[in-house]
């Protein structure tokens, strides 16, 4: 399968401008629909026949929303509201977690003698986890009646299936999006902005994320049991900054492809490696995946327990952080369950869920108490420690390769062997990227401006002209350098696509 | 009024500029279809080591709509306006330069002093080559069917397997290669065949091991072995045959002196689009007396996909009748040793077939050699059972 990524060169060379084009001179009753077609394409080239399965889900939505709009009681609504939420799971449900159930069926059925299972390898349809849950906020916004129902077809399936958002993000809320449906003029200096973040976005991915994921790849190729600590802190580091790159750059090309549309889709990231906390790396961190979880998991799950504990107190824990616990446990099984079908995405959600649960309970204060660097370490450290049962392939794997990273198992420490990764590249990129994943250059340029204000107006416009000067060449030279690195490079798949 | 006017001149030049940026990206992002019209680049081509021809436009059937978008996509890159320059640069400035990386680690591996090694060997080297024991049986079973074969023609069957590069300098290989299995799959087959009474294995490893005190024995860039890997290989291989044929008397290094002259980067430097940037050293054994004179082909076909028919016979004569006749069933790693062994006999019957290494029932028919001997280099095992690794 050869998907069109939002950084291949037929992407940006060719579908982004005749789309632009196309969309920018047609009427403005037309700009809708010639988009909503533009995405079907863009999605198509992942695989046409899975734009059937993203077609019924827009249409089984739109009548879901119309019946569930139409429903006269209470009881009615809900009813609809869960028929339309299977109809979305199940899919999900069938694509991607048939060959886990499968295999872990068959674990448990071989004990007894019995013939496993054999059923056919299912392909996930790109994106599905991320306009599934697109489609529940849209059924759950129009049950709660924050919403009105969307009696146009083509403006829910463009939800859904905007090209920008559709195969990993932002899940962007219906709420957000409607409004921008029919009342948006993109001005010169959105899509100048939007342009200015596009080009960002595939500079993260394509210089930073895709430089370091080679050095990455090779060691986490490395059978576990021939890695040494240095080693394997080295390809977590690495892996680290390679998943922020990686994502948070789509994150940027999304957002930015968006902005040349008129559209402003949902934030996702906001420095999470600067978080003093596993909480707060939650407000930092897929920001959409995590605000769409509390608002229809956590809170829900919340609320629901709630109403069924009614003691204070239960063996000496005050009822809300018994709640917290439940609904953190819960949320966060299934967010590791989310992001991939295998026993180390569960455990990685766990983990996350322990550590949230964990600092609500009294190692949040502790924290807080803390010196800062104490504070960043912590959450550092636990995070690395998370990333390794997300990019390992098994949990045995991942439990071992924890092992080593504290010097229990692999092999000794070959410096040689890892000082052969650090090239002046290596070296030169992994400095780039870790400045950029802190706030340092946006507290340079934030200082600069502070300092030019006080300054009279000739200087204060110069220095405005410098400015936006630079901020042309950099367009430019981002542009240009990662075109060619797409020419040439063959690591061009996102993390996030396979989930 | 002082901040009024700030406002307004900022807010001015900052939409100026948000007009020429965006007149810019989309004069940069229509580029390609601007080159389209104008045609500022030359025509669109391949690299000659990527081994396949420029990807064709797609037709658009309904019919057969899901490999329309990757047959499409493969068409629109390969057309990318000065695609082959690009690659070269971003081989040489970005990977090798700045990272000091292989370019395409899939394809070629660096190792220290400006060694580099084919990276599709490394399965073979670290044990990790996914053949099961039905598979090894299975090549086994395929080298004896010719061993039989020969044997009750009466013909003498000799067996060599060139080693790769990573067995004889592993000295030379990058930190993070090491052997994962203790004994890789190819060592199963060779250690099974060497049991065999009907096949007359040569050890090439061990001789080459002793060897490398002479000089280097594999070019740096590229994975064969040169002219004076290819000589001890040869003296080995005689060595063997002159047990069973007592004419044969292989030459001594006194019979040749070796001219060394510097050449561009091999096979390797090809593989990663550098060829031109690097060097490397050719030593070519000039004979004292060459007796071999180029004999007359039968002119057998080889299959229509071979990729070098002109060199798919190769016949050489030399005026002696009390040598033995032999043929060769060979891959590339034969042109190493090919200058001292058509000077051992009376006729040399060569046949290219690598991939393949089939029985040539017809030419031995008619030619009925003495001794046959193949040449099967170490990861082309598996293509005696139709597995192709590269």
């Amino acid at each position: 399968m050869l998907l069109m990524f939002v950084n291949s060169l037929l992407f940006l060379y060719l579908f982004l401008p005749v789309t632009l084009f196309i969309v920018y001179i047609s009427p403005p009753q037309l700009k809708n629909i010639f988009l909503l077609i533009a995405s079907l394409i863009f999605y198509a080239w992942g695989g046409v026949s899975y734009l059937l399965v993203l077609i019924i889900s827009t249409i089984l939505n739109w009548l879901t929303g119309l019946f569930l709009d139409r429903a006269k009681t209470y009881s009615v609504r809900k009813a609809w509201l869960i028929a339309g939420i299977l109809l979305n799971v199940l899919p999900l449900l069938l694509f991607k977690y048939t060959g886990f159930f499968k295999d872990n069926l068959n674990v448990l059925i071989s004990i007894f003698g019995m013939r496993p299972l054999i059923i056919r390898e299912i392909v996930l349809p790109l994106g599905i986890s991320f306009y599934t849950f697109k489609a529940i906020t849209y059924l759950v916004s129009v049950y709660r009646k924050e919403i009105p129902v969307q009696r146009n077809y083509a403006d829910l399936a463009l939800y859904i299936s905007f090209f920008p958002s559709v195969l990993a993000g932002p899940i962007d809320r219906y709420s957000n999006f409607l409004p921008q449906l029919h009342n948006r003029k993109p001005s010169a200096e959105q899509i100048a902005s939007g342009i200015r973040r596009f080009s960002i976005g595939l500079g993260k991915k394509v210089l930073i994320a895709n430089s370091i994921a080679v050095v990455t790849d090779s060691l986490f190729t490395v059978p576990v049991s021939r890695l040494s600590t240095p080693l394997a802190w080295l390809a977590i580091i690495s892996y680290s900054l390679q998943i922020y790159y990686d994502f948070s750059g789509y994150t940027d090309m999304a957002i930015g492809v968006g902005k040349m549309f008129g559209f402003e889709l949902m934030e996702n990231f906001n420095f999470p490696y600067i978080s003093k906390s596993i909480k707060e790396f939650w407000k930092r961190w897929h920001i959409s995946l995590s605000t769409w979880l509390r608002d229809y998991l956590f809170l829900p799950i919340a609320y629901s327990t709630s109403r069924k504990l009614k003691k204070e107190t239960y063996l000496s824990v005050r009822v809300d952080q018994i709640i917290y616990m439940i609904a953190t446990s819960i949320t966060f099984l299934i967010c590791g369950f989310w992001h991939g079908a295998a026993w180390n995405f569960i455990v990685w959600g766990l983990f996350h869920g322990i550590l949230l649960i964990l600092e609500q309970i009294g190692l949040g204060k502790w924290l807080k108490k803390s010196y800062l660097p104490v504070r960043h370490v912590y959450t550092l450290f636990f995070l690395m420690i998370s990333w390794v049962f997300f990019r390992t392939t098994s949990l045995p794997d991942a439990f071992k390769y924890t092992g080593i990273l504290f010097g229990i198992g692999g092999t000794p420490a070959n410096w040689p062997a890892a000082l052969e990764y650090f090239n002046t590249g290596f070296i030169f990129t992994m400095i780039i990227a870790i400045l950029g994943a802190t706030k340092i250059f946006a507290i340079a340029v934030e200082g600069l401006k502070k300092r030019i204000s006080n300054k009279p107006i000739v200087k204060q416009v110069t220095a405005m002209n410098l400015y936006e000067i630079s901020s042309i060449l950099l367009v430019i030279v981002i542009l240009t350098i990662s075109s060619f690195f797409m020419v040439a490079g063959t690591n061009n798949a996102f993390i996030y696509f396979k989930f | 009024m002082r901040l009024f006017i700030l406002n307004f001149k900022m807010k001015r030049v900052h939409f100026i500029y948000s007009i020429i940026m965006i007149v810019l990206f989309f004069i940069m992002i229509s580029f390609v279809m601007i080159n389209d019209l104008f045609h500022f680049s030359s025509p669109p081509q391949v690299l000659i080591m990527e081994k396949r021809n420029l990807s064709k436009k797609p037709i658009f059937n309904i019919k057969n709509l899901d490999s329309y978008p990757a047959a499409y996509t493969r068409f629109y890159d390969d057309r990318f306006p000065f695609r082959t320059k690009l690659i070269e640069y971003y081989s040489l400035e970005v990977c090798m330069e700045f990272f000091h990386r292989s370019p395409y680690p899939e394809k070629v591996t660096l190792g220290k002093d400006g060694w580099m090694f084919h990276a599709i060997e490394r399965p073979f080297y670290d044990g990790t080559l996914p053949l099961n024991d039905e598979q090894v049986s299975l090549i086994v079973a395929e080298i004896h069917k010719r061993a039989v074969y020969y044997h009750d023609k009466g013909i003498r069957f000799y067996l060599a397997i060139p080693p790769m590069k990573t067995d004889i300098y592993p000295e030379y290989l990058p930190g993070n290669y090491y052997k994962v299995k203790t004994i890789t799959a190819t060592e199963k087959i060779i250690e099974i065949v060497s049991r065999d009474s009907l096949i007359k294995f040569i050890d090439l490893k061990s001789a080459l091991i002793k060897a490398k005190k002479y000089g280097p024995l594999f070019y740096k860039t590229d994975n064969h072995w040169n002219t004076r890997g290819g000589y001890y290989a040869y003296h080995a291989i005689l060595d063997r045959m002159k047990q069973d044929f007592s004419a044969l008397q292989p030459l001594d290094t006194s019979d040749f002196k070796m001219n060394i002259q510097e050449i561009k980067g091999k096979n390797l430097t090809e593989l990663i689009h550098l060829k031109d940037y690097f060097k490397d050293e050719e030593p070519t054994p000039n004979l004292k007396v060459e007796r071999a004179k180029p004999g007359k082909i039968k002119g057998y076909k080889p299959r229509p996909d071979f990729p070098y028919p002109l060199e798919f016979e190769i016949v050489r004569e030399v005026e002696d009748t009390s040598l033995p006749k032999i043929l060769i069933v060979r891959d590339s790693f034969f042109y190493g040793l090919m200058p001292y062994i058509i000077e051992n006999f009376k006729k040399t019957i060569i046949f290219y077939d690598s991939r393949v290494y089939g029985i040539f029932d017809d030419a031995v028919q008619i030619e009925k050699p003495d001794l046959v001997l193949y040449m099967i280099f170490e990861p082309r095992l598996p293509n005696l059972i139709g597995i192709d690794l590269d």
